[in-house]
């Protein structure tokens, strides 16, 4: 009776589902027992969780750009300092409209919408100078962190004797002291993201007598605003300043807040850090405390000391049960092996400090096993902007003791959900991925699985370099791979590679690949390829005019004898010999619009693999080119054995070989 | 590479005259040929044939004797020179340079592959040399010269195996140790394990074969001796737990620290389209999802639909009359603003209003004469 009085209930609820509340109330009436129904609540939703649920499902396209760069196809970067320029100029350029915006807002007057939105209406900033000198705008300016701007206003009122209450003080010495008395760093920008990432800040030193010290004179002295003042000191610089404000207070009978120990320790060395924890025995120690130790303890010379100097520290955390954080384990990672022992290995490498480096790095592979095996399956938030560092320095890690196994549970745990630390994508978070798939490609037995992981990382996660393109070159001279190499290639023509050394290696990959195994439609990808490549060179040797000469890149012979070469592989054999021809040419080399170069020869290999081929195809003429090509920078007795096959295999008329004869015996001995 | 490295470990297998000779009964002894050249057994040969050229069995036993003796003789030599040597050959650089240059000459240009015997000649060069090598090494670990070699000969040759092991598992892609291998590392002790480590590094220089990776860097595994991070019991002894601890700390700091990691944590902005478009939201460039009409409707959120459309409501309490012409014009004026989405109810209130004024007593007066004339117009039209 019960179950068939739930399964009406449930059918009653589908039937809702299915047909809608109305029509579903009007079959519950019909029947002779009426159906209970309950109308649930709207879900409270905010504003953004539909597009939150919407973003999580549709997640990052691997196969596109980054959405900064989703635009004409044409302009998408592929290198990092490509990206770098393309992105600070797309945010510059909206900078300057939101400048013109607020500074001349007459210019966009023909606004009607309603409801009128304050967002598209930028306004300038308030003066200080101009702005009526209350203290009502005083903390509007400390509000939006104003912080340059609140000191002038702050001087200007003090100097027309206008009172400023106790709090207001407190909350500008604040801001003046967590910032220096100067404006937000970059790191801090809100608004302007590409600033935010590639902005930096030069290193602050304290500002002596600058309005933070002018109001720590001016308000009460006690535990709060003498911690502040610690606190800044310490995060800028002013250490001994910050030590002597600290034993003044305490001799006083003060007692300062964790935020000014944390200070102090980090700039102190490993013992001092120790003596002054021990006034802190009665006070609640914080995560930053931990990071603020490792610190100092990375001072440590010794790398045996320093190392116990960690685990104590560790160990001193496991017992307080204080869970360690991304930052603590940067700050350990980044400091096992001491920058002395790797200068000393760059410099002179020998079997002690081989050793001690290999020592080094021993332990720091098995310590970020460790760690790794800790975050693992772990929820990772924020909690300090040094948390995102901890990624790129373990990867750092990995590749330094070349351990892929290492490296590959780095990047499971960066890319799983439960990570909710981000590095920045085109600084931090690039140098973290680069370093993976060098590392990959250079410890991988497979190229296919080299060119998988290739294509999923480059040019999104990884900008061209030349160092990339170099190690995977590398490995195709190892193992043939037409996909990759094509790939390679054309990563490298967008990334501006041609005119560079790597033009070169371009063209001896291309060499070495042996065409008859390529299928029908490699062969094709490979023809359309040197066609591209060969015009793109030839192209820019031909910037002969003068407001484009900066541009102009001539070719050199040995270049030329490449491309010729690679030309007669696809069948181009007028091409190529008009390319070769080049060379004989006195005017092609010398002059205002030269478009070759006068020094260098062509490559003595490629020479005589066309000879060959002009040979096979009975081809006099192409065969005497490359004779004459080669009499450039061989003796007779080179050359008589080549004339003697070219009589012997192609049918010369008698006058024919005795000019060919006559021009080897000019030749010198 | 593969197939020939196998072949090899086999191929060791029965060169262990170095070892065996004064081992324990029960192995056999080294094949003949493998310690003397086939040119000397030819010696041995026609010297016995010409001793006893018709007695077969003196000319066997006389063989048998030539053979051993020139075998012992090996040996003897063989164990002379090392012994006498070990202590100055322990740290010799020539014979550590020769095993590098083996490993360097096998390292060289892939391509131009040497003749299949001379290669394998230079292989079977440097596994003779890392014998050697570990031989010595063994010795100065404090093993007996003959320990020494019985592991000198076991530890290559587990090398060679766990090699040809390593490289099947790398082309099929398997990362994991092998039992196998983990079992092996058991039951060697420190010593030997070193030891081991030492003819596996070798034998990598000497086998680089056509393996792609083969220019790749040696990896640094997990070393389990290492000191632990986290197992360790040393603390620093400040503080033992949290009890009795108090938090002091200046909020602010803490919250604008946490500020600027957030902020860090943002990358470069959106990543997809929806992204940006919270961005939007939370900026209030963009109406709020789920869609509302009445999104930001300012004045008028508040005000029902009723006092939009029902208007002649209000049209006594102005004093307009219920019947006559004037009636019958603001109904239709109801109707139209009732039907208009644009003006606020309000508005609307005020042009009823204005409607009222306009038809004070003296209009309403005068449209009722004027439309009895209308109406009597009309009649006499009829």
């Amino acid at each position: 009776m019960e179950n068939g009085r739930k399964r009406r209930i449930l059918q009653s609820k589908v039937m809702i589902g299915r047909l809608g509340l109305s029509r579903a109330a009007v079959r519950g009436f019909a029947s002779a027992e009426p159906a209970k129904f309950t109308v649930q609540p709207a879900i409270e939703r905010a504003p953004t969780d539909l597009l939150k649920a919407l973003s999580e499902t549709v997640g990052t396209d691997p196969t596109a750009p980054h959405f900064a760069f989703i635009d004409d196809p044409a302009t998408i970067p592929s290198t990092a300092s490509a990206k770098r320029t393309y992105f600070m100029a797309k945010e510059l350029g909206k900078r300057a409209a939101r400048e013109l915006a607020a500074e001349w807002p007459t210019l966009f007057a023909f606004d009607r919408d309603q409801p009128r939105l304050p967002v598209f209406r930028p306004e300038n900033l308030p003066d200080p100078l101009q702005i009526e000198p209350t203290e009502k705008n005083l903390l509007r300016m400390i509000e939006s962190r104003e912080v340059e701007d609140c000191c002038l206003l702050y001087e200007r009122m003090r100097s027309e004797n206008i009172d400023v209450s106790q709090k207001t003080q407190l909350e500008l010495f604040k801001l003046v002291a967590y910032y220096n008395s100067s404006n937000i760093p970059f790191a801090e920008w809100v608004e302007w993201v590409g600033m935010r990432n590639f902005g930096q800040n030069d290193k602050a030193e304290w500002k002596a007598a600058g309005v933070a010290d002018l109001l720590f004179e001016t308000i009460p002295r006690n535990d709060e605003t003498v911690s502040i003042m610690i606190a800044a000191l310490s995060k800028f610089g002013e250490n001994s300043k910050a030590k002597a404000l600290f034993k003044e207070h305490t001799e006083a009978g003060g007692k300062v807040h964790i935020e000014a120990y944390n200070g102090l320790i980090a700039n102190s060395d490993f013992k001092s850090a120790l003596d002054i924890l021990k006034d802190l025995k009665t006070i609640k120690p914080n995560v930053s405390t931990f990071s603020a130790l490792l610190e100092s303890a990375s001072r440590i010379g010794k790398f045996e000391d320093r190392i116990n100097a960690f685990t104590r520290i560790i160990g001193e955390m496991q017992a307080l049960k204080i869970e360690p954080t991304l930052t603590t384990y940067y700050y350990i990672l980044k400091n096992i092996i001491d920058s002395k022992t790797q200068k000393l290995l760059n410099e002179a490498k020998n079997d002690e400090s081989e050793k001690k480096y290999h020592n080094q790095i021993v332990v720091s592979i098995s310590w970020l096993s460790e760690i790794l095996d800790k975050i693992e399956n772990k929820q990772l938030e924020v909690s300090s902007n040094n948390c995102n560092v901890f990624f790129a320095e373990a990867m750092g890690v990995a590749y330094r003791g070349a351990n892929l196994e290492i490296s590959q549970r780095l990047l499971k745990i960066y890319e799983s959900s439960n990570n909710n630390v981000k590095m920045p994508a085109f600084t931090t978070e690039s140098l973290f991925y680069n370093r993976y798939l060098q590392l990959f490609i250079e410890q991988s037995t497979s190229i296919e699985q080299i060119y998988q992981k290739y294509k999923d990382f480059v040019p999104r996660l990884v900008g061209v370099s030349n160092s990339l393109s170099g190690s995977v070159y590398r490995k195709l001279s190892k193992e043939a791979h037409w996909p990759l190499l094509r790939r390679v290639i054309q990563d490298g023509i967008s990334a501006g590679q041609m005119t560079t050394a790597m033009g070169e290696e371009m063209r001896k990959q291309l060499i070495e690949v042996q065409y008859h195994t390529l299928s029908v439609n490699e062969r094709d990808e490979f023809n359309q390829l040197v066609q591209k490549l060969v015009s793109t060179w030839i192209e820019f040797s031909k910037f002969t005019e003068e407001y484009a000469k900066r541009l102009q890149r001539k070719l050199s012979p040995s270049q030329i004898s490449e491309c010729a070469l690679l030309l007669t592989r696809i069948g181009e054999y007028q091409k190529a010999f008009e390319l070769l021809e080049l060379l004989l040419d006195e005017e092609a080399s010398h002059g205002e619009e030269s478009t070759v170069l006068a020094h260098g020869y062509a490559r003595p290999h490629v020479m005589s693999a066309l000879f060959e081929d002009s040979l096979r195809r009975k081809d006099s003429y192409a065969a005497a080119l490359c004779l004459q090509i080669m009499s450039l920078h061989s003796n007779r007795n080179k050359l008589e054995p080549l004339a003697n096959r070219i009589f012997e295999k192609c049918s010369l008329t008698e006058s024919q070989q005795k000019i060919i004869q006559s021009f080897i015996r000019l030749r010198p001995q | 590479m593969l197939r020939k490295l196998c072949s090899n470990s086999v191929k060791l297998g029965r060169c262990r005259w170095m070892s065996n000779a004064g081992g324990d009964g029960e192995n056999k002894g080294p094949k003949v040929k493998d310690v003397l050249d086939d040119e000397l057994l030819t010696a041995i040969d026609n010297v016995a044939s010409d001793i006893h050229p018709k007695n077969t069995e003196n000319k066997k036993s006389l063989k048998n004797t030539l053979i051993n003796r020139l075998v012992a003789n090996e040996k003897s030599s063989f164990d002379a020179a090392s012994a006498s040597a070990s202590s100055e050959m322990l740290d010799d650089q020539a014979l550590i340079g020769l095993l590098s240059d083996v490993a360097g000459d096998a390292k060289q240009d892939q391509r131009k592959v040497p003749p299949k015997a001379a290669q394998l000649r230079q292989e079977r060069r440097g596994l003779v040399l890392l014998r050697k090598e570990i031989f010595y090494q063994a010795m100065q670990s404090g093993f007996t010269a003959e320990e020494a070699r019985i592991k000198s000969e076991q530890i290559v040759n587990e090398a060679q195996v766990q090699l040809v092991e390593q490289r099947k598992a790398l082309l099929s892609g398997i990362q994991e140790k092998s039992a196998h291998e983990q079992a092996e590392e058991l039951h060697r002790n420190e010593k030997e394990q070193k030891l081991f480590e030492m003819a596996m590094d070798v034998l990598e220089k000497i086998y680089k074969d056509d393996l792609i990776n083969s220019d790749a860097r040696k990896t640094i595994q997990v070393d389990k001796n290492a000191p632990k991070l986290f197992e360790s019991k040393n603390t620093l002894g400040i503080w033992k737990t949290q009890e009795g601890l108090k938090d002091y700390s200046i909020n602010f700091w803490t919250q604008w620290d946490k500020r600027a990691a957030l902020l860090a944590n943002e990358s470069f902005g959106p990543t997809n389209s929806f992204e940006e478009q919270i961005e939007w939201t939370k900026k209030g460039k963009q109406w709020e999802y789920p869609i509302d009409n009445e999104f930001r409707l300012g004045d008028e959120q508040n005000i029902s639909f009723i006092d939009h459309v029902f208007l002649e409501r209000h049209l006594p309490s102005l004093g307009i009359p219920k019947t006559g012409p004037i009636a019958h014009f603001m109904h239709l004026v109801c109707v139209g603003l009732s039907k208009n989405p644009y003006m606020s109810a309000s508005k609307k209130r005020e042009h009823l209003q204005w409607f009222a004024n306009y038809f004070n007593e003296e209009k309403q007066k005068l449209v009722h004469k004027l439309h009895e004339q209308e109406q009597i117009a009309a009649q006499n039209a009829a």
